[in-house]
């Protein structure tokens, strides 16, 4: 098959024209362009619209095969499947929805098949992320130091990146979905984890290593799966400040402790209203229902007063009902007397 | 003390209670079969076999030797087959007899059982379960149990062939999963195939023997044999009737003819099997010699294929290996052969790549005990013994099957998604795969020297002996592969067009063709009818009948239709024009009625060999009260009718009483997974203006179906 140029070409500026660079862009002009600055302006807009028609016809073209559910082949090296297949809804639904293809996919990508050349890409998350003024430069800083010092970087330094966890076609920030069940996000969390944790198979042919599996290494913890499927994996492999879950902890160094979770000075609790404060003062909403929420359960909340007020609340309740069954049995005995009179 | 007294004490009453419930219990048993024997019109009795026989201690060790000396042969033979020069072949062969290693190994282990036990003849079952009483079987979870082998064959599909268990994929075209949970089982097996002698009615046609005049027998008469029981185990009088029927189970001699060899014995003698007569009545004969038991092992593709072939590469097929099924028709009563293709897809190592690397049948079909799995997934009402076991090609193949075209890899992959493996893989039938089969204008065949059915078109090209449909594993009540469209505008619809309509208009024109030679015969025929008929069965239905079919489609079987995951699958399409009682006709068909073969072969009276067949005491009970309660209102309520109408279409005056001739009025669908090639389809066979795949009837939105016949990169 004779390799076809794709619908339309890249846009000149695709990929730089991000939306926070414009202003600034502007300042550093110097005089001269400053008095073509409509001219200029009106090219920008111009340029800028052909991109997104590019880009759009750009997806078209790239989806129409990317978009199959089974693109895949079998890696000679690793001998798993190796997955090409980007699912157009997750895509709409990411945070990288607005980026075109071309955005992060360079040179030998607009035909197919695609250049060899083409296939020894390397992207990196970091290229846009930490030089983007966009983006909390120091947050993504503090992502990098982490996840240089995690078991998986330490291990793993050459093979092990931000994608082996993270797929940038269905990428989500955690904060950007504050309504669903936690259990979902746990499930969803999880599944990165497991995706290769819980298939042995798959670490041994990526990494050559036999891992056991995790039942094994968490047969020491009870109730395991209950604990996969409410808690995510990150809560103990990860230092205890909540911005640190890059900073994966290997089987030697993660929370062993119950204690550390159970009991009144939680670390998950802590973790939990945290991230969970964090979200109702974003939405607006009342902050301190989750609290407030499960208040009346006795110990849930590892807020002394609250359990007192729920007991002190059940104890009066039970006097309440017992005083009043109480009046009532000895009035009606009195009944049937006056009756007979 | 009087016997009102007497029932008068407490313990005596008990006692007097438990015996007679126990007495009750006793005659029930053993009257309850012979009733039912009388009732359905069977016999059951001892069955004698002549070639079994025991043999001296002289002719097992020489026979014993012989099987070791021909098995050695056949290897040496093997080994040498590279050497061109014949007398240094035999040299080359006679020295690798002698040599010692080469001849240690012991082919047939069973030749040394029977020596150490004493076996020195073939009694059927007994000898088997003589040490075999109990077997192993392994669930595909790998749990082990140990079974009664005789109760796990008696309740295997080849055994009994139906089963009132759930695990049928299949639904009635009243939106009911067959047999499901809920609903009232009834027993269903191979029945909604428009067969001579459709499944159910394997009593009317189970042994027959058949007179024939062949051409070159010069006006002598020759018997044939003929009927269902030449492939099914049970070696009695009838199908295994007793398994159909409440609280009943096959009688000892039942179990006594169940034919072990004819799995197990790769040198099992197919000319053993044809129809004989005793004083009982007609049945099939088996071989039951030493030889043949003394070879025994697990099922090979040799033994699979004494009944297989013919669903296979069909009975006309040719260059079969050495003892194949169609090359071995009787030592007396030949065999009467199948002509016309059921699927037309062989399995020979030249047609199948699976084959061709040696493999055997049980390496995908993988069985545990008796029980052989057929895959979750069918169109038909097959009876499945283990229907949650996968037989599929991603068990191997894995889910990113093409590997070697580095380049084209990923995007054929890409397509596993929408497209099954057979679709591209299975690019031809053979050229005998029937199409059309018209079953009431018998021709005759001089050859045979008998009428026979007439194929009124066979193919095996795509598009026309067999067509693309989406199939979500589910099928219809009568055999239609059910599945849609998942990015479809909802316009796919193949109950009202692809499985209903023959537009193609090649296959027309052999049809109009075939239809003018019948004319022949039969001068009264219309043929711009027939054809019409043939390639529009739905014709037959009335406007009113033609609404509610369309209704129950939208209502009952589309929501199955949409369940799961659809993908492209192959079907070889099937109708034939048969006699229906006109009072069971639904929007979807009509019962079926069987025929008599003998009458038909002989006579050529379609009419008559029916009307014979109806008067079958099995036939006269399903039209009666018991059996309208039992199975047949339900049956009815399947393929989209309310009720059974027990009217028995024989008047009293004993004609054939609202009876016509009809094509089924949809074609059946069967799944075509075997006949499998290494090389796929190329991407024009499919994106191209006249591609095989006909994307706007398979559902696509217009623009959608031109895009796809038009790809870009294909230009």
């Amino acid at each position: 098959m004779k390799r076809i140029q794709s619908i339309q070409v890249r846009g000149a500026v695709s990929g730089h024209l991000l939306p926070g660079q414009l202003p600034g862009s502007i300042l550093v002009m110097n005089t001269s362009m400053r008095r073509h600055l409509p001219l200029l302006l009106a090219t920008l807009a111009f340029l800028s619209t052909t991109t997104v028609q590019a880009e759009s016809g750009q997806e078209a073209g790239c989806m129409r095969c990317h978009s199959m559910k089974t693109l895949a082949y079998l890696d000679s090296k690793t001998g798993g499947v190796r997955n090409l297949s980007i699912d157009p809804d997750a895509m709409a639904r990411s945070d990288h929805k607005k980026l075109g293809c071309r955005s992060c996919h360079g040179a030998g990508f607009e035909v197919y098949p695609h250049f060899k050349e083409a296939r020894l890409e390397r992207l990196e998350c970091l290229n846009c992320h930490k030089e983007n003024i966009d983006f909390p430069h120091e947050l993504f800083e503090s992502i990098e130091r982490s996840f240089e010092r995690s078991v998986h970087f330490q291990t793993l330094p050459d093979s092990f990146t931000c994608f082996s966890c993270h797929d940038p076609h269905d990428f989500r920030s955690l904060s950007k979905q504050p309504n669903e069940e936690l259990t979902t996000v746990v499930a969803r969390d999880n599944g990165v984890c497991r995706r290769c944790h819980d298939t042995p198979n798959e670490i041994y042919s990526k990494t050559g290593r036999k891992f056991s599996p995790l039942v094994a290494t968490h047969a020491w913890l009870p109730e395991a799966e209950r604990h996969w499927d409410n808690v995510r994996c990150v809560e103990c492999h990860t230092g205890p400040k909540s911005n640190r879950s890059h900073f994966i902890l290997g089987r030697n160094d993660a929370v062993r402790a119950c204690e550390a979770c159970h009991s009144q000075n939680s670390l998950l609790v802590a973790k939990l209203y945290r991230h969970r404060l964090r979200e109702e003062k974003r939405s607006g909403t009342l902050t301190n229902s989750s609290v407030m929420n499960n208040a009346y359960v006795i110990g849930l909340t590892r807020h002394p007063w609250l359990d007192w007020g729920g007991i002190a609340l059940i104890v009066m309740t039970f006097l309440g009902v017992t005083g009043h069954g109480l009046a009532r049995w000895l009035f009606t005995r009195r009944d049937p007397h006056e009756n007979h009179h | 003390m009087n016997a009102y007294e007497f029932f008068q004490s407490r313990h005596v009453r008990r006692v007097a209670l438990i015996l007679s419930v126990g007495v009750g219990i006793g005659v029930v048993r053993g009257l309850y079969p012979g009733f039912l024997e009388h009732y359905i019109g069977v016999t059951n009795g001892p069955l004698t076999y002549a070639n079994s026989v025991e043999l001296s201690e002289y002719e097992f060790k020489s026979l014993a030797d012989q099987l070791t000396y021909d098995y050695r042969n056949q290897r040496a033979l093997a080994q040498t087959a590279e050497e061109e020069v014949p007398f240094v072949r035999r040299l080359k062969v006679n020295m690798l007899m002698k040599t010692g290693s080469f001849a240690k190994g012991a082919p047939y282990p069973h030749i040394q059982y029977f020596r150490k036990a004493g076996i020195r003849q073939y009694k059927g079952p007994e000898t088997c379960l003589t040490c075999h009483a109990t077997i192993h079987t392994t669930d595909e979870l790998g749990k082990v149990r140990e079974v009664n082998t005789m109760a796990d064959v008696v309740d295997s599909v080849h055994f009994k062939f139906q089963s009132t268990a759930s695990g049928f994929s299949t639904f009635g075209f009243d939106g009911r999963q067959v047999n499901s949970a809920g609903n009232r089982s009834i027993p269903v097996g191979k029945i909604d195939r428009a067969c001579g002698v459709p499944g159910s009615f394997t009593w009317t046609g189970w042994a027959d023997l058949v007179k024939t005049k062949p051409e070159h027998a010069n006006g002598a008469e020759e018997i044939r044999s003929e009927g269902c029981g030449q492939c099914h185990i049970g070696g009695g009088y009838h199908p295994a009737t007793e398994k159909m029927l409440p609280f009943h189970d096959a009688p000892e001699s039942a179990k006594a003819g169940i034919d072990c060899l004819i799995c197990h014995s790769p040198t099992y003698d197919m000319n053993e099997r044809y129809v004989l007569e005793d004083l009982q009545g007609k049945r099939w004969n088996q071989d039951r010699s030493m030889k043949a038991a003394l070879t025994v092992g697990p099922p090979t593709n040799k033994t699979c294929l004494f009944c297989h072939q013919h669903n296979m590469g069909g009975d006309l097929e040719k260059e079969l290996p050495v003892g194949a099924a169609p090359d071995n028709l009787g030592h007396k009563n030949k065999r009467l052969l199948h002509p016309g293709a059921k699927r037309g897809n062989s399995i020979q190592p030249e047609h199948d790549v699976h084959a061709a690397a040696g493999m055997v049948c049980t390496d995908c079909h993988k069985p545990q005990g008796h029980k052989i799995p057929r895959g979750t997934q069918g169109v038909d009402l097959v009876a499945n013994d283990l229907p949650n076991t996968k037989v599929a090609c991603e068990t191997c193949h894995t889910a990113a099957p093409h590997v070697k075209d580095l380049e084209e890899r990923a995007l054929l992959n890409g397509h596993v998604a929408r497209v099954s493996c057979e679709a591209c893989h299975i690019k031809k039938l053979r050229d005998d795969n029937t199409v059309l089969r018209d079953w009431i204008h018998p021709v005759w065949n001089a050859e045979e020297g008998a009428y026979v059915f007439k194929d009124v078109y066979q193919s095996g090209e795509a598009g026309r002996g067999f067509t693309f449909l989406w199939f979500n594993g589910n099928g219809s009540f009568m055999a239609n592969a059910l599945g849609d469209n998942p990015v479809g505008d909802g316009s796919y619809n193949p109950l009202m067009r692809q499985l209903v309509k023959i537009e193609d208009p090649k296959a027309i024109e052999a049809i109009r063709q075939a239809a003018t030679e019948l004319q022949k015969t039969y001068p009264d025929l219309d043929v711009e009818r027939y054809v019409r008929e043939a390639t529009d069965p739905l014709s037959a239905l009335s406007p009113e009948m033609l609404a509610k079919r369309q209704k129950m489609i939208n209502e009952k079987i589309r929501p199955i239709m949409a369940q799961g995951q659809s993908k492209i699958y192959p079907f070889k399409v099937f109708n034939a024009l048969m006699y229906e009682d006109m009072g069971n006709q639904g929007p979807f068909g009509a019962m079926i009625l069987p025929f008599d073969y003998p009458t038909y072969y002989e006579s050529g009276n379609p009419r008559a060999s029916v009307l014979k067949a109806v008067q079958h005491p099995i036939i006269k009970r399903m039209y009666q009260a018991p059996f309208k309660a039992y199975m047949m209102d339900e049956f009815m309520r399947y393929l989209g009718v309310d009720n059974w109408n027990p009217t028995y279409p024989v008047s009293d005056k004993g004609e054939l009483k609202n009876v016509e001739a009809h094509w089924m009025r949809q074609m059946g669908s069967l799944m075509i997974n075997h006949g499998i090639q290494k090389q796929g389809r190329g991407c024009k066979e499919c994106h191209a203006k006249n591609g095989i795949l006909d994307f706007n009837a398979l559902g696509y939105p217009p623009e959608r179906a031109a895009e796809l016949r038009k790809l870009p990169e294909l230009q």
